[in-house]
This record gives structure tokens, C-alpha cells and sequence, in this order.
């Protein structure tokens, strides 16, 4: 029946993604041993990987591919709020002029 | 003959099934007219204990050296005060009392999406106030960190700052849930017919607060329990000597509690643009551009939490990022404003209480607004940080604006939330004492602040005390128009006259219902194809109450 | 019996419209879940932003502490992890399929591996404690700034996130229980579906912990 084979479908594709997030995962676990990398590619290597598994998990694990519009602008939305935090609290970080390294 | 029509006074839905005792009908119950007013009453002795604790302040500065406090317990006095306040009168305000009692009314709808979660609400705040007061009388006393909690102080202090915390927390909590089902009461709830630019501007303003609730809360909520787990755990983030950061802990904390302050006046301002269509008789100018700002106001509103430690140590660059986009928040403000203005001009006003409360609101919001700009400037912040200009700065928001618009609503809306009307001669006195005794207690305070007077301080030099006494006059005129006030308002419940269903003449659904409604609102949900505040000829457009209640058209 | 007739109202056309049973309405239930998952992201996403301030401001010290965590166990608790979200989702489809008894074992696999999670961030723990670092200890606080904050930082990530696996573990049992009760079928599954989100949800913070605490201490 059509019912069969939605959920059947719907199976394979949660199948697909594991294998695709277990990719993922192992490929988290080789990177810092290829090409020799500064901790700065590391972690922007690793922040990367992690946003492309948070999309997969968000979009088909959580179903946001499937909702309506108004899921996906919510859920767009908490995320650039999160990130304006960041970045401001960043511009703080980034450009204070006193140095913890002097105090030991 | 009509059968007398039963109100939701009369009967209720509980959540754990039935009972005979009249309180747990009241505290049981899901319905969230019943849920408004058990926050009110809350609100208000709380409120009433803040103030006092306020005039009591205002009592020991009369005079330079002691008087009735000692210098400790000054601290944990404005720490309480202002916890009290903050935590549990203005942020649950509006909201708590109001938005829950009128959003289903307004959208067309019998209650809010989630009523069991609404009434947990309510428990929550009902915790938090608890856990509070135990905190007061338990161990070193209450908190005397002030209300802002900064590490490292907040860390080492010896008085109860868990307890505090905790309370504060749990009132997140409470302030999380209502903005939750508020959302989703909007987006589900809404009648036919209705869709976003169609809804009461006040319901615009609880969406967008409801909005900030969500995003906002949890970040102080995560940062008070950091503080707590700094203090039992000494993990380190906020401790120097480990290499923490105290400025690390002001962002935090204002990332939530500046939104906070436009989660505050969002609810007000959508009072203000519900009263003047009202008593201007027409139709709100800008309709549009007061909605559309309500949210720009609340998008902008994340992005400024910095102006609050501009003299922290944060770097020049954040500063400067910070002061540019604060500008910014004034243009929708402006906007709704003039706009309020705009639907005065030529109107046929009448001066009925609630009217009054809106164009004194109008004036004090304006002088604290503008006066927020003067503190964003940044090399002026330097010199007026810390000091009282910027504590007449926020009463004159938050009071002069946030509360006076509550009282606004607690005028308006009281024929519809208690049946009966208040004697009119007596609110308008109350609102003339309550005028005068707050520009008396705060328009000095702009001046002694320029001069240079600290704020929280337990003591000044003896060139202040001009300043402090013609406040503490002001304090006393204000308490007893508060008090003359609730008076007017409570003694009415048992001896106003009884009030009709549209008492004010008005154009939304609220007053298409009997006062107070009956349980479920509405017999039968009208479809809405029409704009809110469509007035013809100084009267209503629609008049829906027959329809509604399920009577035939008698004309 | 469970199907109640729409309310229905008319406009001026003659056209029919329902109103919404607010007793009845699946999509304000996953709506109002899905809020409640945005506190979330920012409770756990603040102290995210607090690990990176200081990560930022002392990187090398960062590393070197997490150096001492162990690779191992932490890359099984992610694969433990994330084939327990799997089984969560395949459960869930099979609820809807009405295969009640696969659905269950399915939440049960969940659980077991959920129990794993904790099992192995026990031993991970332990091993930390018994080395003598734990917040404010006198071996710890010898330590260079960057490494005590890494700790306090590891210790409290780490612990609100097993908090949230310990509710997760309590949700899973409910769910069972409102199954066998039928309070959960193949038509009324919106409690297991919220229950699910919030699993993956745990799973998402997992994702970005990983990376931060254990593989910048690896390579060379």
C-alpha cells in the first residue's frame, strides 16, 4: 500500500543519512592527521563538519525539510540571533587591549 | 427572558477535575481570565512591598550619614527592591495579567493554545516569589549585589545570592512558558479571517514580547546558574585569578536584560495604541507602521545589550558598534509616537481615566526615551555612568512608561475584567497625585546625576541634599497616589456600579462580550473581514455582541 | 469516538471555515515543542559562547588540557550517540506504521545505548576525578589559567548535557508507559515525535562538544 512504501522510503532515507553522518564522523576523527593542520584549520575544519552535521540532523532527523514555512523561518531565525551574539560578543574578545598571557 | 448569564467567575475548568473548595476552583484552574487575576493579585502586594521598600530608601537618603539603615542593609534594600520589580512586577506585568486575560479575547479565541502550561506558569511565579521571600529570612539575608548580580562580588558575597538566583530562575521559567503559548495562540488561534494585519496592535505586542521571552531568558538563566555553580563549584569563568572574565558576565547578563526592557515596553505600547482609538473615537493612524515596529524594536533590541557596560573595559571598537546601533532603537519608537500623536490631532477626545494615564505616559516615556539617547552617547556615558541621572533615566521608562501603562490598562480593562466600574472623580485624583509625586521624585535626580551624585549609595555629600529631599517629597505624594489608587480600584469590586458589556464605546472584540465574560468567551466565533478600530462617525463599525452571544438581531 | 465534528463558521461568501480545537491540535503541540528546543539552543548555546571567549583568548592552554581527555571513549560516546538517534527515528516510523511491538524495541535500543552514553561519560569522569582534577581542586588550580577554565568548562558542559540524556531517559520510560496505556497510537503520536526531536536535539549539542573539548588536543 502507499502507506507501505512511505515509511519504507522514509526508512531508507533515515539509512542514507546515519550512513552519511557516520562519514562525517569519521571524517571528524582523521582530520587533524591530514595535511599537518594549524589549530586554527582544525578548528575551522571542525566547526565546518559540524554545521553540515547539524544541517542533515536538522533538516531530515528533525523533519524541518518536510514542515511547513513557518518551522523553517523559527528556526532560521533562533539560529541568527544565537549567531549575532557571537559575533558581537566576538568583536569584544577580538579587539580588547589587555593580554591574559602577561599574568600567568 | 434570558436565563442570567453566567461569567467565568461562576464556573471554571480545573486541571485535575473537580472540587467543591472555592480556592482550588481558583487555583486549579485552566482558565486564563482566572490565571490573569491570580497574577494581578500577586503582582500587586509584591509590588506594593517593592514600593515600600523604595519610600524606605528614600526616607534614609533624606538626610546626609545614617538614619534608618545601615549601610549593609541599604545594599540588600536596593538589591530587593529592584529584584522585586524587575523580576516579579514589570517583566511578568503586562503579559502575565493583561496579555493573558485579553490575547484569546482579541484573536477570537476561548483560551490560549496551552491552559494546563499557562496555569504551570503561574505555579512557577508563585515558586519563585516563595523561594524569594525565603531568601530574605533565612541565614546572612537577601542578596546585596544589586539586582544586576555582577561577578566577581556576586561570587564571593556572603549573603544569600543562590537563593536569589534560584528565585530569578525559576521565574524565567514561568516568563519562558507564557511566551511560548503565546506564540503559538497567535499562529493557531486566530479567527477566521484574521490574519497578521488584521489583529489588535496589542496582540502585535504581545507576539513580539513573546518572541524575546524565548530567545532571551534562557541566556540569563544559564548565566545566573553559572554564577551559582561559580560559587559552589569554583569552576573559574568569571574569576580573574583563574583567568575568567567579570565583563564576560555583563554580557551575559545584558544580553537577556536588554531585550528584558523591550519585553517590558512592547506589551505598554500595545496598551497605548488599544486606549487612544478609543477615546480619540477613530480609526489609529499608522495602523501598518505601529505593527511593523513592534517588531523592529524587538530585532534591534538583541543587538544593543552592550550600552549597559560601556565604562566595563569592553574594547573601543565593541563601544562604538554598540552606541551606533542604539540609535537605531529610537526610530521605531519615534515612529509609534508620532503616530499616537497623528491619531490625537483633531480628534474628539474624551478624558476618561485611562486617557489621562496614556498622554501622561506619552510625556514621561518621551523625557526617559530621549534621555537614553543622551546616556548612549559615548563620551558623555563616561561621565553620567553610575550615577542618578541614569536612575531617573530608567523610572521614567519603566515607571513613566511601562507602569503607567499598566495602570492605563488596569483602568481600561476593569469594567471588562470585574463587571463594575470604578468612580471616575477618584481614579483621576489618584492619576494627578501619582503625576506630580513622580516628576517630583525623579526630574532632580537629572540633575543631581549631571552634578555627579553615585548611584546605590548609602551616602552623599551635603550639596545633595537639596535634590534628595525635594525626592523624597516627590516619593511620599507618589506612594500615597499609588495607595489612594488601589484603593479606588479594589473598593469599586464590591461597590462600583455594575458595568455593561462596551462600557467605552470601543471597536474590539473584548467589548463584544458580556463584563466579565462568560467562560468560554465566545458562544459563536465571528469571522473577521474586517480592519480593528473601524470607526464610522465617532461610533464602532461592528457591533458583533448579538451575533456573538448567539441572539437574534433585535433591529 | 475520538473524531469530534469541526466547529465550523461562515463568512459572508457562504464559505465554511474550521476553527481550531486548541484540545486538539497537533501542530501547536510540535510548534510549542519546537520553541521550548530553542531555549534550549541558546542555554546550551551561551555557555558555547563562553567556552569560545576563552578558547579564543588562550588557545594553546586550551589544547594542551585537552590532550588528557580521553579520544577513545569520546569517539564511542558519538558513535554511541548518534545510532541511538537512529533507532529513536525508526521507531517513530514504525509507530506511525502501527508496528507497535518494533516501535517499542526500538525506544528500548535507544535507551540502552542512552545508558552507554552515561555508562562510558561515568568511567570518563572518574578517570578525571581520580587523576585529581576536578573544579577548585588544590592540583588543578597548579594549573596554567587556559586548563583550569578548560576543566570547569568540561566539567559543567559536559555535566548539563548528561542531565539532559538522564531527562532524555526518563521521557523514553513515559513514552513507553503511555504506549502500553494507548495514550500513544499510530494516529496520536505527537508526544513521541516531540520526545524524539528533543533526543536529536541532545544529539546536536553532542556534535559541537565533541570537536571543542576532545580533537583540537589531537595531531601533531
Amino acid at each position: 500500500m502507499l502507506e507501505d512504501t512511505l515509511n519504507q522510503n522514509h526508512k531508507s532515507m533515515y539509512l542514507r543519512i546515519l550512513y552519511m553522518l557516520l562519514a562525517l564522523t569519521v571524517l571528524t576523527l582523521m582530520q587533524p592527521y591530514i595535511l599537518n593542520p594549524s589549530l586554527k584549520t582544525t578548528v575551522g575544519a571542525q566547526m565546518f563538519l559540524a554545521v553540515v552535521k547539524s544541517i542533515l540532523i536538522v533538516a531530515y532527523y528533525m523533519h524541518i525539510k518536510y514542515e511547513s514555512i513557518l518551522f523553517k523561518v523559527i528556526v532560521i531565525m533562533a539560529v541568527v540571533v544565537l549567531a549575532i551574539f557571537f559575533i558581537i560578543t566576538a568583536s569584544d574578545a577580538i579587539f580588547r587591549n589587555e593580554s591574559f598571557d602577561y599574568f600567568g | 427572558m434570558d436565563e442570567k448569564s453566567l461569567s467565568f467567575y461562576d464556573e471554571t475548568h480545573t486541571v485535575f477535575g473537580h472540587h467543591h473548595n472555592k480556592l482550588f476552583q481558583w487555583i486549579f484552574s485552566i482558565d486564563h481570565k482566572r490565571i490573569a487575576i491570580l497574577y494581578i493579585i500577586v503582582m500587586l502586594l509584591f509590588f506594593v512591598f517593592a514600593i515600600s521598600i523604595g519610600l524606605t530608601m528614600r526616607m534614609e537618603l533624606f538626610f546626609p550619614g545614617e538614619q534608618i539603615l545601615s549601610p549593609d542593609r541599604y545594599n540588600q534594600a536596593f538589591t530587593l527592591h529592584g529584584t522585586i520589580m524587575i523580576f516579579l512586577f514589570v517583566v511578568p506585568g503586562i503579559p502575565a495579567v493583561f496579555g493573558n486575560f485579553l490575547l484569546p479575547l482579541l484573536i477570537g479565541a476561548r483560551d490560549v493554545s496551552f491552559p494546563k502550561l499557562n496555569l504551570l506558569s503561574w505555579w512557577f511565579y508563585l515558586l519563585g516569589c516563595v523561594v524569594a521571600l525565603t531568601s530574605l529570612f533565612s541565614g546572612p539575608g537577601f542578596a546585596d549585589t544589586g539586582w544586576t548580580f555582577y561577578a566577581p562580588y556576586s561570587v564571593n558575597t556572603e549573603t544569600n545570592v543562590v537563593l536569589a538566583l534560584t528565585a530569578a530562575y525559576i521565574l524565567g521559567l514561568s516568563s519562558i512558558l507564557t511566551g511560548i503559548n503565546f506564540v503559538v495562540t497567535v499562529h493557531r488561534l486566530r479567527a477566521p479571517g484574521m490574519n497578521f494585519f488584521k489583529m489588535p496592535l496589542f496582540v502585535w505586542g504581545l507576539y513580539s514580547t513573546a518572541w524575546i521571552q524565548i530567545l532571551a531568558t534562557p541566556v540569563v538563566g544559564i548565566t545566573l546558574l553559572l554564577v551559582i555553580i561559580e560559587r559552589v563549584f569554583g569552576i573559574g569563568i568569571f574569576d580573574p585569578a583563574k583567568g575568567g572574565d567579570p565583563i564576560l558576565y555583563q554580557h551575559l547578563f545584558w544580553i537577556y536584560s536588554h531585550p528584558a526592557v523591550y519585553l517590558m515596553i512592547l506589551p505598554a505600547f500595545g496598551v497605548v495604541s488599544e486606549i487612544l482609538p478609543t477615546f480619540c473615537r477613530k480609526t489609529i493612524f499608522g495602523y501598518r507602521s505601529i505593527a511593523i515596529s513592534s517588531a523592529l524594536i524587538a530585532i534591534i533590541g538583541y543587538l544593543v545589550w552592550g550600552h549597559h557596560l560601556f565604562t566595563s573595559g569592553m574594547s573601543e571598537w565593541t563601544k562604538i558598534i554598540f552606541s551606533f546601533l542604539t540609535f537605531f532603537v529610537s526610530i521605531p519608537t519615534g515612529i509609534k509616537f508620532f503616530d499616537w500623536v497623528a491619531t490625537m490631532y483633531k480628534a474628539s477626545i474624551v478624558f476618561k481615566t485611562p486617557m489621562l494615564w496614556v498622554v501622561g505616559t506619552i510625556i514621561t516615556f518621551a523625557i526617559g526615551g530621549l534621555t537614553g539617547i543622551t546616556l548612549v552617547t559615548l563620551g558623555v556615558n563616561i561621565h553620567l555612568h553610575d550615577t542618578y541621572f541614569v536612575v531617573a533615566h530608567f523610572h521614567y521608562t519603566i515607571f513613566g512608561g511601562v507602569v503607567f501603562m499598566l495602570f492605563a490598562a488596569m483602568h481600561y480593562w476593569y469594567p471588562k475584567f470585574i463587571g463594575k466600574m470604578y468612580d471616575e472623580v477618584k481614579a483621576k485624583i489618584a492619576f494627578y497625585l501619582i503625576f506630580i509625586g513622580f516628576n517630583t521624585l525623579w526630574f532632580p535626580m537629572f540633575f543631581a546625576g549631571v552634578l555627579g551624585m553615585p548611584r546605590r549609595y548609602f551616602d552623599y555629600l551635603p550639596e545633595f541634599t537639596i535634590y534628595h529631599q525635594i525626592a523624597g517629597v516627590g516619593a511620599i505624594i507618589t506612594v500615597s497616589g499609588i495607595l489612594f489608587m488601589l484603593y479606588t480600584l479594589i473598593s469599586a469590586v464590591k461597590n462600583g456600579e455594575k458595568a455593561p458589556a462596551n462600557p467605552w464605546n470601543s471597536s474590539t472584540l473584548e467589548w463584544q462580550i458580556d463584563s466579565p465574560p462568560p467562560l468560554e468567551n465566545f458562544k459563536n466565533i465571528p469571522y473577521i473581514d474586517f480592519e480593528p478600530y473601524e470607526y464610522e462617525n465617532g461610533a464602532p463599525k461592528h457591533n458583533l455582541y448579538n451575533k456573538i452571544k448567539g441572539v437574534k438581531d433585535g433591529n | 469516538m475520538e473524531t469530534k465534528s469541526p466547529e465550523l463558521i461562515y463568512d459572508k461568501d457562504g464559505k465554511a471555515h474550521e476553527i481550531v480545537d486548541f484540545n486538539n491540535d497537533y501542530t501547536a503541540s510540535k510548534l510549542g515543542f519546537w520553541l521550548f528546543l530553542f531555549t534550549e539552543l541558546m542555554l546550551f548555546g551561551a555557555m558555547f559562547l563562553v567556552f569560545a571567549f576563552f578558547f579564543y583568548k588562550m588557545p594553546q592552554e586550551f589544547v594542551i588540557a585537552s590532550k588528557s581527555l580521553n579520544i577513545y571513549l569520546g569517539a564511542i560516546n558519538t558513535f554511541v550517540l548518534l545510532l541511538s538517534t537512529y533507532y529513536m527515528g525508526i521507531a517513530f516510523i514504525y509507530l506511525k506504521d502501527n508496528n507497535i511491538l518494533k516501535a517499542k524495541k526500538h525506544i528500548l535500543f535507544t535507551i540502552a545505548l542512552a545508558f552507554l552514553f552515561l555508562l562510558i561519560k561515568y568511567i570518563e569522569w572518574s578517570i578525571e576525578i581520580n587523576h585529581g582534577i576536578y573544579p577548585d581542586s588544590s592540583l588543578l588550580n597548579e594549573k596554567a589559567n587556559g586548563e583550569i577554565l578548560f576543566f570547569g568548562l568540561y566539567f559543567t558542559m559536559t555535566g548539563f548535557h548528561g542531565i539532559h540524556i538522564i531527562a532524555g531517559i526518563l521521557l523514553m520510560i513515559w513514552v513507553l508507559f503511555l504506549i502500553k496505556t494507548k495514550k500513544i497510537t499510530s494516529t496520536k503520536y505527537v508526544i513521541l515525535e516531540n520526545v524524539s526531536l528533543y533526543w536529536d536535539l541532545v544529539h546536536l549539542v553532542w556534535v559541537f562538544l565533541f570537536p571543542l573539548f576532545y580533537i583540537i588536543g589531537l595531531g601533531g
